[in-house]
């Protein structure tokens, strides 16, 4: 029986292994603001990253997002920013890198426009220079 | 007399006469040996084997055969049911259940490929999506 418990245990280690951006501010803007109307929110396994060398991708667009929407997502942005490694921030772009596990990265963009708001959260292997010139790559 | 009732009265014991003697439990010895005897003639038999007047060389066969038959022989047919712990099995049909579900979860969350708008799944190409999303990021 305690050998049924803790395989059971394993299996739900496992699961909640792959709960993405769990422990970040930031999943309360995916929880909250997905539903809203003028939202659109990607999300993809690594079943459809591989020719990224990613495994996890979850974005949210906001078109023409309230000042309200922005602040709340700026404010859970300073939350996770603390943790990272690496920030790149501009007036309207910023990048964060968070810590390494075991070889996989972990990467939160945002960039903010009047027109429009994104926030992608990704994770995978590859790196940032590999993603930057694979995305610049495909569409420059 | 009929053949039959001859062959009766020839291999019974004489009736009150020679009852409790040697012979006549030897005769019924032969008798069993040949299937002629009645149930109720067997269980005087086994009591008879079980008396000290039985312990004689000329019952050590019956007498083996008789012990072997009646411990071999099940007291009453074992009825062996088909599930023998019901709270075993349930328990191992819950985990079964766990696994596939976990399976399953994982399954979907390696393939996911989603678009959502306003909490909304649409038909949309995700890939594309996030194309154009990671574009704006690091193509201003």
């Amino acid at each position: 029986m305690k050998r049924r418990i803790l395989f059971l245990l394993i299996l739900l280690g496992a699961c909640l292994g792959v709960q993405a951006q769990k422990g970040l501010s930031i999943q309360k803007a995916f929880d909250e603001l997905a539903v809203k109307k003028n939202v659109t929110e990607v999300v993809m396994g690594p079943g459809r990253l591989k020719n990224y060398n990613l495994s996890y991708f979850h974005s949210l667009e906001i078109k023409a997002p309230t000042a309200e929407e922005k602040d709340c997502i700026e404010t859970l942005l300073k939350d996770d920013a603390a943790k990272a490694e690496l920030h790149e921030e501009t007036a309207e772009h910023r990048l964060y890198e968070l810590p390494q596990h075991k070889g996989t990265h972990y990467y939160i963009f945002y960039r903010h426009s009047p027109q429009s708001l994104i926030l992608i959260y990704i994770e995978g292997k590859a790196s940032l220079k590999q993603i930057e010139s694979y995305f610049r790559k495909k569409h420059n | 007399m009929k053949n039959k009732e001859f062959a009766t009265a020839l291999n019974s014991p004489p009736e009150g006469r020679d009852r409790g003697g040697l012979s006549y439990w030897e005769a019924m010895a032969e008798r069993y040996f040949r299937a002629e005897t009645t149930e109720e003639e067997e269980a005087q038999l086994c009591r008879f084997l079980c008396s000290s007047q039985a312990q004689d060389a000329r019952f050590d066969e019956i007498r083996a055969t008789v012990s072997f038959l009646n411990v071999s022989r099940p007291k009453s047919p074992k009825i062996r049911p088909y599930v023998k712990h019901p709270l075993r099995a349930v328990a191992v049909a819950a985990c079964l259940c766990i696994v596939v579900l976990l399976g399953w979860y994982q399954y979907h969350q390696h393939n996911i490929s989603s678009v959502r708008i306003a909490g909304e799944t649409v038909e949309a190409d995700a890939q594309q999506l996030m194309q154009q999303q990671m574009a704006e990021m690091f193509n201003p």
